[in-house]
């Protein structure tokens, strides 16, 4: 089954205000500065109260959507949503853009030759410096298409290890108090456990993982995720905190760059160490995630391959050198072994059994991931309706 | 869709497995041990199960093949045989299912090795005409290795790689003498020059040699001990071995593995079976560079046809599943 052809249909997509605003630069200011040296600053940089910088259109204005249509000799085609934005003329010469440098490079391959596109592409990333997103989307594109043609959900077609997975959730707060308030949530909506993402320094960090596990219990799982605010001593000291309170792991105790640091922190701790997300969202992975855990730089790795085969790629080279990994899409982990824990956003509770087909779809509830599914096939777009409906067809 | 039978014939080496619809999944290279280990710890974990199941049945029969003391050959022959039945269940042959990176693998002539010098040279000279990427030599610890190799690079020329295997057969000091000689004649590898387990005298043999040094099929547990022959740079390369390895789901793992070092995983198979699961794997990965061809006189009691090797490229089989032709219908029957 050949790929013949690559399309790009410009969609106009419901208007919506444009905007920016000061609490959309991340969790930065929650990090007080000095406590770890990470981030201070001798003008005082952090979080101001009474700081207001928000850009906004005054009204709705046009949005747009691009979708590629890869065509194939069979009646199935790969498609899916490329990107949306404001500008009509800036996705029209994205569309150009992958038009000339990318698709060129699998049209004429067989959709099943997904290694060959992978391999392809990954080096694209390199000569075109594409970034990770267009072998991340065609990848996608090609085992959705894998799972149309078997009717079945990919976890399956990558060879499914089990049904269902335990999953925890995240939790915030501005004190201990609304900490602990928000894991007593997550325990209550059916959650086998919680992370925090709090930056308060080793004793306030200390104290709020001893206030958690005893509202908490012992059964519940605590994990910590510092966001890389502590330094390494820092790390080794808020580590045997956490392990004298059974935390599960720390996440992200230092940069992941500092890699040595990380080697010392894995070294001195019992309580297992997470890393790479920061360093993986680059899109080195697997292969540079392989050297943090041949030098033993990390106990869990932060699942970041590019596109589902990418996602294999860093499981089975976890699994070949005995690690677990954590993370990514809900299908590669219910096909491996090796990651023992699904980080939910919420709960997702199942759909109408009339609603599923053999995509699958993600269901969060009773402390479990799964993916509910039929063998129903997925109804296909009217391709003709699409053009006629596009803004613009660009091919 | 479940596993309704699970046959296997020692007689023919043949692993069948059987579901409740036409699909049939099968595998080759069964001895009577592994059959004994199918029946007695397997058959029961299959019988039932969903073939989409892989990875979870791979992970239950290497653990319990594991705790029976069995060698990875074992789960890994029903391993293949599942493989087999997935391609088939969805119209695709086996290395599309796990992702085809290419259906044409350059080749070298796996030679006879209980051969004098004079029939290696010609053995070399006919490979290299027939369009063989390279031809392998088997040293023995007998005799004068160093001559030889050398006679033999002068009698096939330069630019043909020579790929010298050992055998397992030499101590270090051997391998290391004969390595440079192997250095010298540039040979394209040196595989299994010390017992598989000798990972000390395999990292002293790499780091000495400038060409790679090769190894690790043997290795129990095979998975970790591979990546760690690796990032231990005890071996340049590792050879994994379809079934001796394990299956595919082994092998498979063991070259991600190898490909995230940025290493390669030479994937060949042990010759009582047929080469189809190695040659689906090397249609799926980067990072193995050649298919292993056995001469033509390998063949005589072969129960699968052979795969076509044309001008020293394998072609693999673009059907369903392996690709299994039986030379004998009343086998499959």
């Amino acid at each position: 089954m050949q790929i013949t052809k690559a399309t790009f249909y410009l969609h106009e997509a419901d208007p919506q205000i444009r905007q920016v605003s000061f609490s959309n630069r991340g969790s930065i200011q929650k990090v007080q500065p000095g406590l770890s040296g990470l981030f201070s600053h001798s003008g005082g940089m952090g979080w101001k109260d009474d700081l207001q910088i928000d850009f906004r259109t005054e009204a709705p204005i046009p949005t747009y959507r691009l979708q590629l249509r890869l065509h194939t000799d069979s009646n199935l085609d790969a498609y899916t949503d490329w990107g949306s934005g404001f500008s009509a003329d800036e996705l029209e010469w994205e569309a150009k853009k992958v038009l000339a440098t990318l698709t060129p490079l699998v049209v004429g391959v067989d959709v099943f030759d997904r290694e060959y596109i992978w391999q392809r592409l990954w080096y694209a990333q390199r000569f075109f410096y594409t970034g990770r997103q267009p072998l991340e989307t065609i990848d996608r594109m090609l085992w959705d298409l894998a799972s149309r043609h078997a009717r079945q959900p990919i976890y399956r077609l990558l060879g499914g290890a089990r049904d269902s997975v335990p999953a925890y959730a995240n939790f915030g707060g501005a004190t201990i108090g609304d900490l602990v308030a928000g894991c007593l949530r997550l325990r209550d909506q059916g959650f086998i456990g919680g992370k925090d993402h709090s930056y308060r320094g080793v004793e306030e960090n200390a104290q709020m993982a001893r206030e958690l596990r005893a509202a908490l219990g012992d059964d519940f799982i605590l994990l910590h995720d510092p966001v890389e605010s502590y330094t390494c001593e820092e790390a080794i000291r808020i580590g045997r905190h956490l392990e004298a309170c059974n935390y599960g792991w720390i996440e992200e105790p230092l940069q992941d760059y500092d890699i040595l640091g990380l080697q010392t922190v894995c070294r001195a701790l019992d309580l297992p160490v997470l890393a790479l997300e920061w360093i993986g969202a680059i899109g080195g992975q697997p292969f540079n995630a392989a050297p943090y855990v041949a030098l033993q730089a990390t106990d869990i790795v932060r699942q970041r391959g590019i596109g589902i085969t990418g996602q294999m790629k860093v499981a089975q080279m976890a699994e070949s050198m005995g690690l677990p990994v954590h993370g990514g899409d809900p299908h590669v982990i219910l096909a491996i072994a090796n990651d023992p824990l699904f980080e939910a956003m919420g709960l997702r509770p199942p759909p109408d059994d009339d609603e599923l087909d053999c995509r699958g779809c993600l269901v969060v509830d009773q402390g479990v991931m799964r993916i509910a599914w039929s063998d129903r096939p997925v109804v296909e777009p009217d391709w003709d309706e699409v053009g006629h409906s596009a803004r613009m067809i660009i091919e | 869709m479940h596993i309704t039978d699970v046959q296997s014939n020692p007689a023919s080496g043949l692993l069948r497995l059987r579901t409740d619809t036409p699909h049939e999944g099968w595998a080759t290279g069964v001895t009577a041990a592994t059959a004994a280990a199918i029946d007695q710890i397997y058959r029961p974990l299959l019988l039932d199960a969903s073939p989409w199941e892989r990875e979870r049945l791979w992970q239950t029969l290497k653990r319990e093949g594991g705790r029976a003391g069995l060698p990875p050959a074992t789960w890994g022959v029903v391993d293949v045989a599942l493989w087999d039945l997935l391609g088939k269940m969805q119209g695709l042959p086996v290395f599309r299912v796990i992702g085809g990176f290419r259906d044409r693998v350059p080749a070298y002539l796996r030679g006879n090795p209980d051969i004098d010098l004079n029939e290696m040279a010609n053995q070399a000279r006919m490979a290299r005409d027939k369009g063989f990427w390279g031809c392998e030599i088997t040293i023995g610890s007998e005799g004068d290795s160093a001559a030889l190799v050398r006679e033999l690079r002068q009698a096939v020329g330069d630019p043909f790689r020579l790929l010298c295997n050992g055998d397992q057969g030499l101590d270090l000091e051997a391998a290391l003498s004969l390595g440079r000689v192997l250095d010298e004649i540039d040979a394209h590898w040196f595989e299994e020059p010390l017992r598989d387990h000798d990972v000390t005298g395999l990292q002293k043999l790499s780091d000495a040699l400038d060409i790679p040094v090769m190894a690790g099929a043997f290795l129990n547990g095979s998975i970790l001990a591979g990546t760690r022959a690796l990032t231990t740079r005890a071996v340049d390369r590792l050879r994994a071995t379809i079934p001796t390895t394990g299956g595919i789901t082994d092998v498979l793992k063991l070259a991600r593995g190898a490909e995230a070092l940025g290493m390669n995983c030479e994937i060949d198979w042990d010759s009582r079976g047929a080469p189809h699961a190695a040659a689906h794997l090397l249609g799926a990965v980067r990072n193995a560079e050649f298919f292993a061809c056995d001469g033509p006189d390998d063949d005589d009691a072969a129960v699968v046809e052979s795969l076509p090797v044309i001008d020293g490229e394998l072609h693999l089989p673009q059907e369903p599943g392996l690709g299994l032709h039986f030379t004998d219908p009343s086998l499959v029957s």
